[in-house]
Formats: structure tokens, C-alpha cells, sequence
């Protein structure tokens, strides 16, 4: 054995793989196991000429021991031996770390053919006969050292392959079109989460591993590249397993294509990126959002603003910019440190969020809560975008509740804090029309805030403050009406044109007040209405009505009906029927005096949830009538199944009455079918002789409106009842008079 | 009785300035084997084949080396009967051992005195 060849072998084994890297000039080791001293000796002469260095061992156990110390490149092993046999030093060698793979030749006698076979299968790499030819031996150790370093490259190699495939969280594999048949890569196992035990599968057993709602797209990929050819790449999430979440897989692949042009394979990779869209994620979130709050930063506040712009010079809608600066806050991240300022600062954005959820101004100006942004510029800065408000006042309500959330105490491990925010506010398009100037004015009008005493609000603009100031002093003005009885009812009578008789009334709400004087309902309902006061004042008006009603049956007055109207939010917060009978049993009304009128678009918006509640209302025994009849999209063929008492027709059809033949038609049809359906037809505003004399010859039942009366206070309408009944029972209508003189 | 090609393969191995190869493996035969003899002796005696089969089979290989042809025949005979079971087969084979080691020796012997 010449230096050269040895040095060239033993450079190629120094792979990461080998346990025991040698430096490439020592000489490989040889093991030589054996009981006969003899067959020893002339080995160990044969190899060390040959430029092996030799270590010996007499029986297994000692062969094992040997290979720990001594790290042999290749091992010689004798078959029968005292103490522990060739097969099962074979064993534990090849459980030793170091052991797999170092190739071992069994000595054995060629007429023990099973121990051959059991060598094989112990892990020899290769067999010897006995006696052994001492001059082959040199030989046959150079070749199995050859051989081993080969197979170590290789294994060198698939491993340097696995550890890439492992670190890219990738895997290959290879699909077989004529035999369906994928084989793959470790590296494909991990990726893919497939079983480990499997390493091969079909293609259909693949897409089981694709999540439901990406295995179509990718199906039709594959066919499509099939067809094409040329390399192509698709993104899909595996299904989930039980016990690991879903990875978002890159799938990059190129068909193979014989020399007929048919694709016969399929090649490709697997590659996990769930760690990259995740940190494209986080990155995303880190430039787009505060991290103490959570909020949306100045950066993702102005992409919102924008877009709000966008929307509201689009449709020509109003938006506000509230920016807030806490009151003192300095003070507690200087006495109470960094930590409790930062859950300061989270609690006031949880606090902000929470009254922007249940600003009911808000969700009434727009279904989408989702158009109001809190964001967080820094410091103790806040902004508050309101995406879309009716009225200027809507946000110094939202400003307002702001205020008084955050001033409630705070409460920081054991401290309690108090602080306090000021608010300035701009409004699109008045006070500007770009970002930029918005902000800028709303942070101005929150340092005017700040001049004039910290804890408060203040528009931009001296003109909207005012007008909101205004309508927000007029909304605490009705709330005090209401709350203090300062509220009064009129009564407009409803005559029977049958029998000349008062049949009812229709309440009416007056406010006068004390500073302004009378406020009509035209502009103190709409009110109510945003600002959620109608539901107090409607359960006023109800109860108000039904203790006059019954007042006035006590007193022994002739006893009519009393109507009163239901608002849209009364109506639709579902529990109408419990506030009539709460107002019914309060007052001693007997409910068949008692009747609620609903408009017909209101009956419309959901016309199956409106009859269930009318049907609701009608088992109290109440009376129930239709409002402004004809004025909405009403279907006729609900018009049956709606469990109401009366219908109203609108003032539109009566004005022109006596001169339009159109409104003449209109009306006429409304009564025959009312009465061909059992209800009561009322005509509304009624004011001269001429419409009644038509109304009269349509039949219509009965008929409120000037020419009977306007609406009356409570002591006006008994006088006048009192007044009308010494009259002949005519009530001395002037209108009725006529007609009845006329019917006489 | 004895093979000389064995004994010139031998003397093949044997390397400049390292102790004489020859003489060694002849030595450990002429040291080893009557001890061999014995435990096959015993272990016949005593029918615990086990011992006979693993003490046939070195001295197999010892006599083997140096050229002890018939020995190692008789050995190898021996170590397919103790491993059979076959204990008449031993009791026969055994009684031989002795003789054929001395015939041996003495073979060598002059073999030694020649090349000397």
C-alpha cells in the first residue's frame, strides 16, 4: 500500500458524518477481533505492511471496548469466540455512537452457512473465509474502506441536504403521472406534516394534506401546468391536524415532458413561509400600530383619514377629527413610573373604544361602527376619527361622553388615579378639507380647550361651537322638560260623520320653554329622536294621555278615544305593548278608550316583526290605526293581514279633495276597500266644508282637521265639549253643522 | 501431514527488522495446543460439547496456519460433531488429538531443522 492511495481515501471519509475525524496522514485503524493469537499475529504482520495500524481484541466484550477507545476506521471480527460471540459484538457496536456505519468483515468457516446469513443480518458489511488468505486481507480492507467512503459522501450529502431542506422549512418530491405515485423528501415530511412512517403517496393522498378551501385552485394549477408545461408555483394552507396549527405552503414545480411531449413527471418543492407572512404580519402591525395600545398609529390613522375623505367628498358627508391630549398625565408617569403610565395609556384607549361601541349617536349615523377610528399619536395624544356624523353636535356628544369616562378613576395596581382630557374638534368639510388641516385644527381648538380650562371640548370653529352648544343645551333642556312634567298635551277631536259625535282625539305634544318660548315638535322631536329622549318622552305623552283620558271618565264626561302615536325607536325597541300596559294600569284606563297610531312606512321597514307586534298590542285590547296612510311603498296585499282597527289617509289626498279627481279616486278606493276589509277610515286635515261634503258621499267614518277643532289643552276641549253638548249634541262644528243640515 | 505451502505463505509475511513470524505462530501452536487438547479431552469426558466445539475450532485454525493439515481436518471434524450433538463421533475424533499433535511437532521439528 502506497502513502498516496491511503491519504486520498482517508480525505474522502473526513465528512461531518464520521464520529472520529482523523487527521488525513494517520493511517486507518484496523480492529482485528480474534481468539487465535496466532491469526493475530499474522494479520496484524500483512496489514501493518500494508500501512494499516492494527489494534487487537481477543472476544467481543473486549472488541466493543476497543472500538470505544480506539474509533478503527474498519473492523475484522472473528465468528466464535469465548465470552461474547462475533455476532453479538456486531450488535452493540452497531449501537454505538460512531458504530452504524463502520464497516465490519466477519471471519467465518465456509461450512457454517448460517452464520453467513446471521452475520448479514447482525450488520456485517461483508464476510471473510477461514482459514483466512493473509494476502487478500490488505486488499479487502482497502475496498471496504473504499466503499464506506462513499457511502459516506453520500450519506454526507443527503444529510447537507436534509439540514438545507430543514433550515428552508422545504421539501421535494417527485410525482410519477403513469403510476400516481409521489415520492419525497424528509424535508417534505416536515413541511407537509405528512405521517413519517409514509414516504411515498398518491396524489390525491396529497391534497387530503391542502386545506379545504385551497384544493380546487391548486387541482386546476396542476392540470393547467400539465397541459402548458413550463415551471409554475402556487400558495395554499395545509389542513389542519389535530394537534398542529395550519402552514401557508409555497409549491414551486416543473412538468417533465418525454420526447413524444407527453409530461410523464411531475418535479417540485414544498416550502413553509407561515414564519415569513407572519413577520410581514408583525411588520405590518409594528408600522400601522402602537404598541402600548394596540391602537392604529399616526401612520394607519391617516391612511382611515384619507379614506374617509375619500367617501365623504364622494357622497358629500360629514366627518369629525377629535384630538385629545391628557390632562396630567405627565404627573403620573413621574410618580408612578413608565409601567403604570403605558396601563394608563391602555386604559384610556379601552375607555374611548368602549364609548365610541355604545354611542348611540353614532351607530344611529351609521350601521358601520367601523368608521370611527382611536388612535394613539404619541405621548398622551389620542385621535378620535367619527367617520360620518349628521351634525356637528353629534360629535361634542361623542366628546363629551369621552370626557366623562375618563374621568372616572383609574385604577393602577394599588393606586387610583384621576386624570381629566381636553377635546378639539374639526369638522369636514367646514374646517377643512384635507388631513392634514384637519388635524392641524383640531389640534389648535384643543389648546384653545386647554386656555379655557382643561376638561372640555371645543370646535374649531366659533360658529359650529356655538350652533352645537346650542342644540346640546336644547337636547339637556328637553331632558329636564320631560323629567319634570314641564311638557304639555293638546288634543286635535276626531268627529263621527255618521253621527255628528266626538269619537276621539289625538294627542299632541307642546313644549314651552321657559327661556325660549314655544319649541315646535318639528324641532324638538327630531331631536328626541337622535339623541334617544323619545323613548322617556314617549312614555310620558302615554301615560299623560291615558290619566287625562281616564280623568276625565271619572268626572262623568262623555267617553271618546284617546290616540296617541308611536315612534319609530319606540316601536322597533320591541316592548311598545309592555309600555301601553304599564301606562294602561297606572292610569285605570280601560284599554278599549286607548288607540296607538304607527305610521305605515314604520309598519313597512319590516312589515312581518310590525304585524307581530300590532298583534301584541291588540290582545291589551287596544285599538290600533294606521298613520298617514298612502304616503309610503305600502303593499296592498299586507294591508289584509295586518291586525289593525283604522286607517288614517294622509292630508296630501285630502287638500286638493274637492277639485282633484285623482286624489277623489284615491281616497275613494282607500275607503271601499278599508270597509270591505272591516276598518275605519279617518281622513286627516280636514278644513273645509267642500272636503267634507265629499268625504261625507264616499262614505269616509271619521275626520279631524281645522274645520272641527285645532288642537285644544285639556281644559279648552272639555269647555268646548261642554259648550257643544248643551248645543243639540252638534258641537258646534261649523263644517258638521252644515252637513247635517244638508242630510236633514 | 504437514502442508509446506501454508508454512511458505507464512514466511510470506514476514517483514524486515520485525520478529520472526514463522517461529511465533509455530511457537503459540507448539504453547496452545496441548492445553486445547485437554479441555477437548475434559469436555468429551464430561459431554459438554460446547467446550469441545469452541476448543476444535481454535486449534482448526492454529494448526491450519502452520500447515498442520491433518490436525486441523481432524479439528474441524470435530467441531461439526460437538456442534451435531454427535458424542460417540467426539469420543473417536478426540482420541486422535494427541498423536496427530505430536506427529505435528515433530514435522515441524525438521521443517525448523532445515530451514536452521
Amino acid at each position: 500500500m502506497d502513502g498516496a492511495h491511503m491519504h486520498v481515501e482517508l480525505e474522502s471519509k473526513g465528512t461531518a458524518l464520521s464520529s472520529s475525524v482523523r487527521s488525513s496522514t494517520a493511517p486507518a485503524v484496523v480492529l482485528h477481533v480474534d481468539d487465535n493469537l496466532a491469526s493475530l499475529a499474522m494479520a496484524e504482520s500483512v496489514l501493518e505492511n500494508a500501512g494499516f495500524s492494527v489494534v487487537h481484541a481477543s472476544n467481543g466484550r473486549d472488541a466493543v471496548a476497543r472500538f470505544d477507545d480506539a474509533s478503527p476506521d474498519v473492523i475484522i471480527m472473528d465468528a466464535v469466540m469465548p465470552e461474547m460471540d462475533g455476532f453479538e459484538a456486531i450488535a452493540a457496536i452497531r449501537k454505538r455512537p460512531g458504530g452504524e456505519h463502520v464497516p465490519i468483515l466477519m471471519t467465518t468457516a465456509l461450512d457454517d452457512p448460517e452464520s453467513i446469513a446471521r452475520a448479514y443480518d447482525e450488520g456485517a458489511t461483508d464476510f471473510l473465509i477461514k482459514p483466512i488468505n493473509f494476502f487478500v486481507l490488505p486488499h479487502r480492507v482497502r475496498y471496504m474502506l473504499r466503499s464506506n467512503a462513499t457511502a459516506d459522501a453520500l450519506r454526507s450529502s443527503e444529510a447537507k441536504l436534509d439540514n438545507a431542506q430543514r433550515i428552508a422549512k422545504l421539501g421535494h418530491w417527485e410525482w410519477c403521472l403513469q403510476t400516481n405515485d409521489i415520492s419525497f423528501s424528509g424535508g417534505f415530511v416536515r413541511t407537509m406534516q405528512t405521517a413519517p412512517s409514509c414516504n411515498r403517496m398518491s396524489w390525491q393522498e396529497f391534497l387530503e394534506r391542502v386545506a379545504d378551501a385551497d384544493r380546487a385552485a391548486l387541482s386546476e394549477s396542476v392540470t393547467h401546468a400539465m397541459e402548458r408545461g413550463g415551471p409554475w408555483s402556487s400558495e395554499f394552507t395545509t389542513q389542519p391536524l389535530l394537534d398542529r396549527a395550519s402552514k401557508t405552503i409555497r409549491l414551486e414545480a416543473e412538468p417533465l415532458i418525454d420526447q413524444d411531449g407527453n409530461c410523464t413527471h411531475m418535479l417540485g418543492t414544498v416550502q413553509d413561509i407561515s414564519e415569513r407572512l407572519n413577520a410581514q404580519a408583525q411588520i405590518h402591525n409594528l408600522a400601522y400600530y402602537d404598541i402600548v395600545t394596540g391602537l392604529p398609529n399616526r401612520a394607519r390613522l391617516l391612511k382611515s383619514l384619507e379614506e374617509v375623505l375619500d367617501r365623504a367628498s364622494r357622497e358629500n358627508t360629514r366627518f369629525a377629527v377629535l384630538f385629545l391630549d391628557l390632562d396630567h398625565f405627565k404627573q403620573v408617569n413621574d410618580t408612578l413610573g413608565h409601567d403604570a403610565g403605558d396601563a394608563l395609556l391602555q386604559q384610556v384607549a379601552e375607555r374611548i373604544n368602549n364609548v365610541l361601541r355604545d354611542s348611540d349617536v353614532l351607530s344611529k349615523s351609521d350601521d358601520e361602527s367601523g368608521d370611527h377610528t382611536v388612535a394613539r399619536l404619541g405621548g398622551d395624544e389620542f385621535v378620535v376619527l367619527l367617520g360620518s356624523i349628521r351634525r356637528p353636535e353629534d360629535s361634542a356628544r361623542v366628546a363629551q361622553r369621552i370626557a366623562a369616562t375618563i374621568r372616572e378613576p383609574f385604577r393602577l395596581g394599588e393606586s387610583e388615579v384621576r386624570i381629566s382630557t381636553t377635546i378639539g374638534i374639526s369638522v369636514y368639510p367646514a374646517d377643512g378639507k384635507d388631513s392634514d388641516a384637519l388635524l392641524k385644527h383640531a389640534d389648535v381648538a384643543m389648546y384653545h380647550a386647554k386656555e379655557r380650562g382643561r376638561d372640555g371640548y371645543q370646535f374649531y370653529s366659533r360658529g359650529i361651537h356655538d350652533l352645537a352648544l346650542d342644540r346640546l343645551t336644547l337636547e339637556k333642556d328637553l331632558k329636564q322638560a320631560i323629567a319634570s312634567n314641564a311638557l304639555t298635551l293638546v288634543f286635535q277631536p276626531k268627529v263621527n260623520l255618521a253621527t255628528g259625535q266626538v269619537s276621539g282625539c289625538e294627542t299632541l305634544v307642546r313644549w314651552h320653554h321657559p327661556e325660549r318660548g314655544d319649541i315646535s315638535p318639528v324641532e324638538f322631536i327630531p331631536l328626541a329622536e337622535e339623541t334617544g329622549l323619545i323613548v322617556p318622552l314617549g312614555q310620558w305623552v302615554l301615560k299623560a294621555a291615558c290619566e287625562q283620558m281616564q280623568q276625565w271618565h271619572a268626572a262623568g264626561h262623555e267617553k271618546f278615544s284617546v290616540s296617541v302615536n308611536c315612534s319609530a325607536v319606540q316601536f322597533t325597541r320591541g316592548n311598545m305593548e309592555r309600555e301601553i300596559e304599564a301606562a294602561l294600569l297606572s292610569s285605570g284606563l280601560d284599554a278599549s278608550y286607548l288607540e296607538i297610531e304607527l305610521t305605515e312606512s314604520l309598519l313597512m321597514q319590516d312589515i312581518d316583526a310590525g304585524i307581530a307586534s300590532l298583534e301584541r298590542m291588540k290582545t291589551l285590547g287596544v285599538q290600533v290605526a294606521i298613520d298617514d296612510f298612502g304616503t309610503g311603498f305600502s303593499s296592498l296585499s299586507y294591508l289584509k293581514s295586518l291586525p289593525a282597527d283604522k286607517l288614517k289617509i294622509d292630508r296630501q289626498f285630502i287638500t286638493d279633495l274637492a277639485s282633484d279627481a285623482g286624489d277623489k279616486a284615491i281616497v275613494q278606493a282607500i275607503t271601499s276597500l278599508s270597509h270591505d276589509l272591516g276598518l275605519t277610515v279617518v281622513a286627516e286635515g280636514v278644513e273645509t266644508g267642500e272636503q267634507l261634503d265629499v268625504l261625507r258621499r264616499l262614505e269616509c267614518d271619521e275626520a279631524q282637521g281645522y274645520l272641527f277643532g285645532k288642537p285644544l289643552t285639556a281644559d279648552e276641549l272639555i269647555a268646548w265639549l261642554d259648550q257643544k253638548s248643551s248645543n243639540d249634541g252638534h258641537y258646534g262644528i261649523d263644517g258638521l253643522d252644515s252637513w247635517q243640515d244638508e242630510a236633514a | 501431514m504437514l502442508d509446506i505451502a501454508a508454512l511458505g505463505a507464512l514466511a510470506n509475511l514476514q517483514r524486515p527488522g520485525k520478529p520472526d513470524i514463522t517461529a511465533l505462530v509455530i511457537g503459540l501452536f507448539r504453547d496452545e495446543t496441548p492445553a486445547a487438547i485437554q479441555v477437548i479431552t475434559e469436555g468429551v469426558a464430561a459431554a459438554d460439547l460446547e467446550a469441545v466445539r469452541l476448543a476444535a475450532h481454535s486449534v482448526k485454525s492454529s494448526a491450519a496456519y502452520v500447515g498442520a493439515r491433518v490436525l486441523s481436518g481432524a479439528c474441524a471434524q470435530l467441531e461439526v460433531s460437538a456442534r451435531d450433538g454427535n458424542l460417540p463421533e467426539c469420543v473417536v475424533l478426540s482420541d486422535s488429538l494427541e498423536s496427530l499433535f505430536s506427529q505435528s511437532l515433530s514435522a515441524l521439528d525438521d521443517i525448523d531443522l532445515k530451514a536452521a
